[in-house]
Order: C-alpha cells, then structure tokens, then sequence
C-alpha cells in the first residue's frame, strides 16, 4: 500500500472540516471588522472545496493500492466494543479496502468535490451556510464511513450519519414556504408552509421502515455467525446452514434487502425521493443522485458473494427467491419510475424518477447476475456496480445543470423554459451530454453500462431462466421510456420558443438572462468530460472491478484479470443481439420524443385535449399512480387511529377504571361506614351476633 | 482507596436537605447554592470508587461497606439486617447517571424554578429525592433497599404537589403516591418472601445462595416482585400515573423520573428478579410473558405519543415506550438483553432528560401553557438555536440513530432476542425495531412542528435560556454522542457485572 492511512483519513478529513467550519462560522460572526469577516468565510466555504478534493485524492491513492494488488486488506482493525454476551463476543472497528468500496469512495468524494465547487457559487447568498457545510462534509465523510467499513453494525453507522444529513440538508430551508405544497393534490388539509421539513421528515421516516428491516437482518446474522465482518462471514459459511436449517435464510436475505429498498428509493419505499428535492438543487445532486441513495446498492453489492456462494456453492436453493426479488423489484421500480417521468412537470423531479428508475437497473443487474452461474455471475455484480458509476457522474451532472437553469429562470417547471439554448450555452452542451448518456446514447458512458444490464438479463434468458426475458423486455421498454423523457427535458428546457417567464425574466435583469458563474459552469464542464471519458474507460473500469479478493473463490483463475476483448465481446454482455434492441429502443423511444419537443412538429397538449384517454394517462402518471395519495391516505388513518386510541383506550377505558376502582373504594367506605354508628345499643347487639357466631362455630367443630 | 466513600457520599445527601431547608429560610440563593454544592461533593465522593470498580487500584473486587443494623431474634431465627453499600458494574453507572442528571436538573433549577415560592423547601426536598435512588441502587441488603425505595417516593410527591403545574397538582400527586406504593406493597411481600425462604436481607448471599423454595412459591414471589417493579416503570396497563405524573410535574423534576426513577425499578428487576430468581424466576414462560408485555408497552406508548398535543406528556408516553425496551433487554433473560437494558437506562436518561429540559426551557421562554402546547409553536430553530441543536442530538438518540448512544443499547437489547434462536424472538424483534421507526417518527414530528417551519411572527423575541439552564443540556448532549462512539465507556462497568448475575 502507497498510504494505508489513506483508507481513514479520506473519511476522517471531511468528517474534521465538518466540525471545524462552525468554529469558523462562529468566530466570523464574533467579529466587528467586515474585512477579516468576509474572508474568514471564504475560507470556510472552500474548505469544504478543499476537504472534500483531498479525501478524493486519498482515494484515488487506494485506487493505485487495488490495481498492484492490495486487495481485501482490512486495516485499523481495533475492539470497539468486547466482552458481550458474556465475553464471547465483540464488535471491531476496521477498515476495507477493495475495488467497490474505493470505487464508491472515489465517485463519492470526485463528483462531491464538483459539487462543492458549484456549491460555493450556487448558495452564496444564503445567511447559514455554517450550517450547510457542515452538514455537505459530514455527509461526504459519511458515506465514505459507510463504504469503507469493514462489517455490518460500522456501515450501518455512516448509513444513519448520511440518512441524517439526507434529513437536515431536505430540510435545509424549512422556513420556506413554497407556493405549491409537495404533497399535490393528494390531500388539502390546512398548512403551515412547512413543506421542506415535512419533506426532509418523510425521506427519514421511509427510510426508517427499510433500515428496521435491515437492522433486523444485521443482527439476525449476527446471533448467527457471531461477527458483523463481511471477510469473517465470507470466509466461513457455517453460519448460513444454520440460517437455512432454520429456514429463515431466505428472510434474513430479504430483510437486509430492506433497508437498500428505503436507502434507494426502490418499490414500494420509491415515495420519499421525489419530495427530497425540496433541498438545495446541490443536495438533490450529492445525495439524491451521486452518493447517498448508492449506498443501498452498495449494501446489494456488498452482501452479493455471500449470497451468491451461499446459493451457488452450498446449494441453498431459497436464495433464488433473493436474487429475483432483487432483479423483479429493479425491474418494476424502473418502469414505474419511468413511466412518472414521463408526466412529471418539475424539472428536479423528472431528474428524482430518472434516478429512481436507474436505481432500479442497478438491481436488475445484481439480482439476475446472482442467478447466472460461474463467470457470468460476476457479470451481474460487474453491470450493477459500472452502472452505480457512470449514472453517479452523468446525474450529478444533470442535476447541476438543472440547478444553473432554475437559478437562471426562477421556476421549476419545465412549461415555464424554453428556448434556453442560445442563452446558456456553458449549461446546454453539458446538460445535453450529461442527459444522452442518462438515454444511452453510444458511446457515452451511460451506453456502455446499461447496455451491461441488457446484457446480464439475455445472458439470463439465453441460460434458460425465462425471467431474464421478462427482465430484458421491462428494462428495454423503460429504457425507451428513459429516452423520452431525457429527450421531453432537454427539448422543453432548452429548444422551441422562449416563453412568458423567461421573457418576464429576461426583462427584469435588463435583457439579457443571469449569467451562470465559472464556479457553476467549470464543474460541469469538467463532470461532462468525465461522461465521455467513462465510455472510453470502462475496460479499465472493469479490470479494476475484477481484483476482487472473492472472485478466485467461484471464478476459473485463468478469466482474471478479464480481458478487454473478452469482457467486450462475452462477460460483459456486449453482444450484438443486445445492440440492436438498444438501437431499437432509442429510436422507438427518441423518435416521437425529438418531434413533440425539440422539433415540436406534435403537440403533445393538443393530444390530450382531444384524447380523454391520453388525458387520463396523463392524470394518473403525474400523480404517482396514486401511490403518494394511498400512502398518505394510510398515514392520515393511521395518526388518526392513534388519536382515537389515545381517547377511548387509554384515557376512557384505562384510565378510567383506575379512578373507578378508587371511587368503588370509596364508596364501600362510605357504605361501611354507617355500620360503625357508635349507638350503644347497636354495638351490643353486634357484639351478641359475633358471640353467638363464635359459639356456633365451637359447637360446630368439637 | 478511601474508606467510605459511599457511606460519606450518601451521608451528605441525607443531611444536606436540613441545612439546604435552614438556609433557605435565610435566603433563596444560598439555598440553591447548597444544593448544587452537596450534590457536587457527593458525586466527586462517589466517584472516588470508579478505581476499585474498574479494579485498577484493588483486585477487582466491588466496592462494599457495610454494617449491622437490626439484629433481633424472635423465637427460632434471627433477624439480621445490615446496612451495606454496594458499588460494582451494575451500581456504578447507575449511581454516575443519577448524580449527572441530578446535577444538570438541579442547575436547570436555578432559572427553572427562579420565580417559585419557598425554595429552600424544593432544593432540600430534590436533593433528600436524589439521596434516595442513591440510596436505592447502593442498597446491598433487601430491607434497606425498601426503606430507600420509599424515600424516594416521598419527597417527589411533596415536591409535585407543591410545584407542580396548577390546578391538577395534588389529585395528580395523590395518584403517584397510591400507584407507587402499592407496587412497594409487592415488592415488601416479595422481600418478605425472599427473608422467609432465603434466611437473609444480604443481596449478594441470597445471589450467590438461592434461595430454597418450591417452584410455584419463587414464581409466585417473582410475579409479585415484577408487578411492583412493573408499576415504577409504567407497564401496559398500570401506566397511567406516569403521564400525570411526568406532565404536571415541575420540569426539572420530570426529568429525573423519567430519566432516572423509573429505571431503579429495572435495575431492581436485574439485581433481585434476575440475579435471586434466576431461571425458575425468569426463565420459560416468564420470558415470554414478559416479552410480550414489554412488545406491546412500546408499540403502545409510541403510538399514544403520536397522538399527543402536549410536549411534556408526549415525552412522558415516550418514557413509557422506552420501558417497554428495557422490560423488553431484562426479559430475554439472557445477557445481551440485560447489558443493553442496563445501557439503555443510561443513554435513556440522557435523552429523555435533555427532551424533558428542552420542554421546560419551552414553557420558560414562551409562557407556561403556550409553551407546551405543540400546535401553537413553530419556526423556534432560528431563534433557539442552542436549544433546537441539543434537542435534534436527544431526539435522535431517542429514536436510536448511531452513532448516538441510543442506538448502542438498543442493538444490543435487539440482539438479545435473536440469541435465543427462536422465530418468536424474530417476530418480537420485527415489532420492536418497528417501534423505533415509530420513536423516530413522533421526535422527528416534534422537531418539525415546533422547531422547524415558517417563522411566526409573536415568537421573534425568543431567545436562548440562561446559561445555567443550557449549559447541562449540551452536556448531557455530548455525553450522548461521546458514548455512542465509545461503548466501551459504560460497556467496561456492565458487562462482567451482567455476567456475574447470570452467574457466569
């Protein structure tokens, strides 16, 4: 290793820059003196830049480590709890470097230091920024924290440190009062305008439900297996025949999954992640699309070579049932999701379906590669974690992009762009780049991975397991749903006439639209390379994937490293079956897209005013298929449920035999009482009966 | 190191209310003085035995002073009560939590109670309150334990119906004392028990010895003993003192039961159901019994929390949500359950103490009864800045978010119903993890609605509290992160000591 530190500090940096920036806040805002005060913020501000770009350099040190080798290393392992269970057990603290947990480092910290930049730009009006970079830093360290531990109750950590600050920063401007409420439609009861926090409260909720599940399973595994490291339990499989002896192997499996169905928005927890985009167009970009909702899939990942070995290799045959419910659940949110872009109106929030429909591809792949066996197993594992990558850069990009274009034009809706692509050039071929590759578009680099999908479900189907053919048709038919939407933005932002409100806009800054600062263009530009740079890079990508310390283990040794050709023309699913359907779908999917919105030959109102149909499609894909509407609805019956409860149980049965049973003693006082009336007479004859009893009694028994 | 230092630590205790009481008479601030001071010289004595308890400077062996008491026959036996003090891993951290949330709620007093009558009575009655549970979780001998376990009820009833919130206070105090002491009536027929079975008050003997006694009569003894310790904590159905209780109660003093208080009942159950019972006690069924009640206590208590308006009666619901996860570590009967339960005590008392603070600092700047009602408040964050960060740390331990300290204990409490490797323990886990996501949900709601949200405009004069009423919080707020991230910091005292119970 160049720098084992390395694997610490790129976490334990950004974690110090968190908590030193209120410090530096807070002594700027002691100060009387302008100057010093101002630069004291600068300097807080590009910290974050600077902490973050460093933990990325640290990464990309690791990167060197994995590539001569370094592979499976556990390092700093320390006690960090011991003496459990009397003694026997204890929980360590540690770290572990290898390919899918630098990678995730690595995106994490590069696409979160353009973030940062942009950042700087995007929020510098803003009065409490303190507050902002702390919570941007401590999420980066974080999700670093998550990906490299080295076992389950450590990464269980960073995910509630990111789900906290997935929290906070939705909430981040909940004083705001937004003119529309989020919740659409669904219900109208009176509001306060609290809608960011309501949001923020939602995402951390839903969340909630899958990392009950989760935890649950965690610890099923480990009164099992005794340990939460994921080498240890890699190493010695006993713990899951006894897991299927009991036959709850297949739910531990599941429940684990749960918390990457919260985590990652995926059916049915997908609800939270389109009202997430009440934060800061910057935070939608870093945790809603970059990094946080990754970690479910990196929990996928993760626990992948146990399951997989588990079915494969020690034949318990309930985890099939694991494996496609993670591919059918990927497959259905992909569609699902897709379809809701296609209606949705908000340009943050077609961007928040795109990301849960592509979530939902990174699924199809690791579930239906955990059905292939021997080589093509890794396929699956190489088509998930490739695409986590790519979508990770092209989506941090497009929210960026969307980000400058909001900021630029003051509204959300895309009804109310147009006609910006003269205007905003540094935005335009960025956002243009960034949301071909989101289409698949070769030879970009979101081509390249989700043609890897395609690949793993025909290699699926073609081994005969129908559902991979199930899976590659719902992927294909939401891919070409993925163009039109892709297609639907871009054209309805950037082509056609320019309408009313950039008009309006345009106007009140004095002709000509806010130009976009280099702090906000220059990272585009720079995540827009990396786009197409990824197409080109990823048989590096892959060959960096496959020094996997578990892969000897169910692979022939000759396949490794995989070679370009081969895992172009073989592993990585790159077949010329699947080429053409991707050509296929583009143009079924792009083709009536350009000439509704960028060629604007149709008119897709025009459609719906006519068609009753149409419109009710229309209808029922904007609101969510009414899922948002049951949920609530639910929620609603179930607040209200406890209101009665607390009326009528506690207080009306419970509480009120409790002063029953007092005033009952009462009463029987009060009843007894008048036996006790001290007239002499009425003793005596009391004193008779009692003696004549006693006497019975005597006689009774002699 | 030093010779009785738990009897010096507990002997200020019971005297100091007299002298707080005479100064009082005097003077208001050398009354509050005297309190803070007495609590503070008791806690520095009491934690001259954290050596001997983490056995750096002796062999290891618990700190225990003792003496004869009571030595009388009558007929045939002896009657034999000692007066012993007994620090090892399980007193230790009880005591530590008790005097750092003694010491924050009787700072917290200063600017809490500053407008109140007669202080001189509330401080000596607080700190003669607090000598009470010192006394409950030192006790090393039955009788002795009773005599504290009624102590510290009595004190805290004067106080509620003197200081607590008007018109309510003394039928609701009346309602405490009745509930409390009947469960006191159980657990003094559970004693007798134990001395009529056993031959002595001695706990640790009668750990070490068992007792001798036909099946039926242990059960019997037991089920006494858990109701009357069921009734401190609040169990589905008999908890419906507590959020009377914890509701009227003056601010500082809520926090102390439900920080502290109802949780000697758990470490009563630990140190004499568990440790003297044993498995014809607690084991077979009763586990289930007890693990269904406890299920069904958080689910229940979480759900009326959700229902409730009043901030100071939803974190008394919480409280009794949270014994329900401690009834839950103690009923596994097994040693994860009971090492986080007995954790759980400590980072419950930091959350809840600091929640019921943050309530009262609420009532303090707002008004008494706008203050505490939810609906009202909103947008504070801005306003309150230090108060709306230390109750989001409260909130989330709560709610069991690592890397805070709830999150520690209830895994471990969790995971002590999976060690039985039984697919009812799973089902119970599922519901009980599920009543965290309830927690979350009704702290988080807390936040939202009175925290977050639009600013109004009546609140934009709020401020921060004294520094003598936040100060405590954000160390109670620390205490809970540090701990989270370094178990091992109450882990080092519990862990053998639970061992010991379990006989290991």
């Amino acid at each position: 290793m160049i720098l084992e530190s390395a694997a610490i500090l790129n976490w334990a940096i950004p974690f110090a820059g968190a908590l030193i920036t209120p410090v530096i806040g807070w002594i700027a805002g002691l100060l009387k003196a302008e100057g010093i005060k101002k630069v004291l913020f600068i300097i807080r501000d590009w910290m974050a830049v600077a902490t973050s770009f460093i933990a990325f350099i640290f990464s990309l040190l690791l990167v060197v480590d994995v590539f001569n080798g370094d592979t499976g290393v556990e390092l700093f392992q320390t006690e960090w709890f011991f003496g459990l269970g009397g003694g026997t057990y204890g929980v360590e603290f540690g770290v572990l470097v290898d390919p899918l947990t630098v990678m995730i480092a690595c995106f994490a910290t590069g696409v979160g230091t353009m973030i940062m930049i942009y950042g700087v730009g995007y929020m510098k009006d803003d009065k409490h920024l303190n507050r902002y970079w702390f919570l941007m830093q401590l999420f980066i360290g974080g999700m670093v924290f998550l990906v490299m531990s080295n076992n389950l109750l450590q990464s269980f950590v960073g995910w509630e440190i990111v789900g906290f600050c997935s929290y906070a920063l939705i909430g981040y401007f909940f004083t705001k009062k937004e003119k529309q409420d989020p919740r659409e439609f669904t219900i109208r009861e009176e509001t306060e305008g609290d809608y960011n926090s309501h949001a923020g409260l939602k995402a951390f909720v839903t969340t909630r439900i899958g990392d009950v599940m989760m935890l649950t399973g965690i610890m099923i595994v480990f009164a099992y297996a005794g340990t939460f490291n994921y080498m240890s339990l890699l190493s010695n499989t006993a713990w899951m025949t006894n897991l299927a002896n009991d036959r709850i192997l297949v739910l531990t499996a599941l429940l684990i999954f749960g918390g990457p169905i919260g985590k990652s928005a995926q059916f049915p927890l997908q609800f939270w992640l389109p009202e997430a985009m009440a934060g800061p167009t910057t935070v939608s970009a870093l945790i809603h699309a970059a990094a946080m909702v990754k970690a479910g899939v990196y929990m996928v990942a993760r626990t992948y070579p146990m399951w997989y070995i588990g079915y494969h290799q020690l034949g318990h045959n309930s985890l099939q049932i694991y494996f496609l419910v993670v591919a059918a659940v990927g497959a259905f949110t992909a569609f699902m999701a897709a379809t809701m872009g296609m209606a949705a109106t908000e340009l943050k929030k077609i961007l928040a379906f795109s990301t849960i429909s592509q979530l939902g591809y990174m699924f199809i792949g690791l579930g239906a590669g955990g059905l292939l066996t021997g080589e093509l197993g890794v396929t699956g594992y190489f088509a998930g974690s490739f695409h986590m990558l790519s979508h990770a850069v092209f989506k941090g990009l497009l929210f960026l992009s969307a980000g400058a274009v909001i900021h630029t034009v003051h509204s959300k809706y895309v009804d109310e762009m147009g006609g910006l692509r003269k205007d905003m050039p540094k935005v335009f071929w960025p956002m243009l780049i960034g949301g071909l590759s989101l289409a698949g578009i070769p030879p970009l680099g979101g081509f390249f991975s989700k043609e890897s999908v395609f690949g793993v479900c025909w290699e699926l189907g073609e081994h005969g397991n129908s559902f991979g053919w199930i899976f590659l048709a719902v992927a294909a038919i939401s891919a070409a749903m993925t163009i039109f939407y892709t297609l639907r933005f871009l054209g309805k932002t950037f082509f056609g006439e320019k309408t009313e409100n950039v008009k309006h806009v345009e106007k009140e800054s004095g002709g000509h639209l806010h130009k976009t600062g280099p702090t906000m263009w220059i990272p585009l530009v720079i995540l827009a390379v990396g786009t197409i740079a990824l197409g080109w890079l990823s048989p590096i990508v892959m060959n960096f994937m496959s020094h996997n310390e578990w892969f000897p283990s169910i692979l022939n040794p000759e396949i490794i490293p995989i070679e370009y050709g081969h895992f172009l023309g073989h592993t990585f699913g790159f077949k010329p079956p699947t080429f053409w359907i991707t050509l296929g779908i583009l143009l079924a999917g792009g083709l009536p897209a350009y000439f509704f919105y960028i060629g604007r030959k149709w008119d897709a109102g025009k459609i719906q005013e006519k068609s009753k149909f149409m419109r009710g499609i229309n209808t029922f894909l904007y609101k969510r298929w009414y899922m948002n509407t049951a949920i609530y609805w639910c929620i609603r019956k179930f607040k209200r449920f406890s209101e009665l409860a607390y009326e009528y149980i506690d207080l009306k049965i419970i509480d009120r035999s409790n002063y029953l049973i007092a005033s009952g003693t009462m009463k029987s006082g009060e009843v007894f009482r008048k036996t006790h009336t001290g007239i002499l007479s009425v003793n005596f004859i009391y004193m008779l009966l009692g003696a004549i009893i006693l006497l019975a009694i005597l006689l009774f028994t002699l | 190191m030093f010779e009785s230092t738990l009897f010096i630590s507990l002997a200020i205790l019971l005297g100091a209310p007299i002298v707080i009481f005479l100064l009082g008479k005097w003077n208001d601030k050398a009354a509050k003085w005297s309190a803070l001071v007495s609590v503070l010289i008791a806690a520095v004595f009491f934690t001259l035995t954290i050596g001997d308890v983490l056995g750096v400077t002796s062999t290891g062996s618990d700190v225990f002073e003792g003496w004869d008491w009571i030595n009388f026959t009558i007929g045939s036996r002896t009657i034999d009560i000692g007066f012993s003090l007994v620090a090892d891993g399980l007193s230790f951290p009880m005591v530590a939590i008790i005097f750092i949330l003694s010491l924050a709620a009787v700072s917290y007093s200063f600017g809490y109670m500053k407008n109140e009558e007669s202080q001189g009575g509330y401080y000596a009655l607080l700190v003669l309150y607090i000598a009470g549970m010192v006394g409950v979780v030192l006790a090393g001998d039955l009788a002795q334990f009773y005599v504290f376990w009624e102590l510290m009820l009595i004190p805290s009833y004067f106080i509620i119906a003197k200081w607590g919130s008007k018109p309510n206070a003394v039928k609701i105090a009346f309602k405490y004392f009745i509930f409390t002491h009947v469960g006191a009536m159980a657990i003094l027929i559970g004693i007798g028990g134990l001395w009529a079975f056993g031959g002595t008050f001695n706990i640790a003997t009668l750990i070490s010895t068992g007792i001798s006694a036909p099946a039926n009569i242990i059960r019997l003894l037991t089920i006494l003993m858990l109701l009357g310790f069921s009734v401190k904590m609040a169990i589905f159905p008999i908890h419906t003192w507590l959020p009377d209780t914890h509701g009227e109660a003056p601010t500082p003093i809520s926090a102390i039961l439900s920080g502290v208080m109802i949780e000697t009942a758990a470490y009563g159950i630990l140190r004499i159901c568990t440790g003297i019972f044993g498995e014809e006690g607690m084991g077979g069924w009763m586990r289930w019994v007890l693990i269904g009640f406890a299920v069904f206590t958080m689910l229940y208590g979480g759900l009326m929390a959700l229902a409730q308006k009043d901030t100071k009666r939803l974190f008394a619901f919480s409280s009794i949500s949270q014994m329900g996860y401690i009834l839950f570590g103690l009923g596994t009967f097994e040693l994860f359950g009971s090492t986080g339960s007995t954790f759980h005590i400590v980072s419950h008392a930091l959350a809840k103490g600091t929640l019921f603070m943050v309530a009262g600092i609420l009532m303090t700047q707002i008004g008494h009864h706008k203050g505490r009602e939810i609906k009202k408040l909103g947008g504070l964050a801005y306003r309150m800045p230090i108060t709306a960060i230390v109750a989001i740390i409260a909130a989330l331990s709560l709610a069991g978010t690592p890397p805070l300290a709830g999150f520690m204990s209830e895994w471990i409490i969790f995971q002590g119903g999976l060690q039985a490797n039984s697919t009812l323990g799973i089902i119970a886990i599922i519901f009980a993890i599920l009543s965290t996501a309830l927690t979350a949900t009704y702290v988080l709601l807390f936040m939202k609605n009175v925290f977050l949200g639009p600013e109004k405009e009546e609140f934009k004069d709020v401020k921060d509290p004294s520094p003598s009423m936040w100060i405590p919080l954000v160390i109670l707020a620390i205490l809970s992160l540090v701990i989270g991230i370094f178990p091992k910091s109450v882990l080092v005292f519990v862990t053998e000591a639970v061992s010991k119970i379990f006989g290991g």
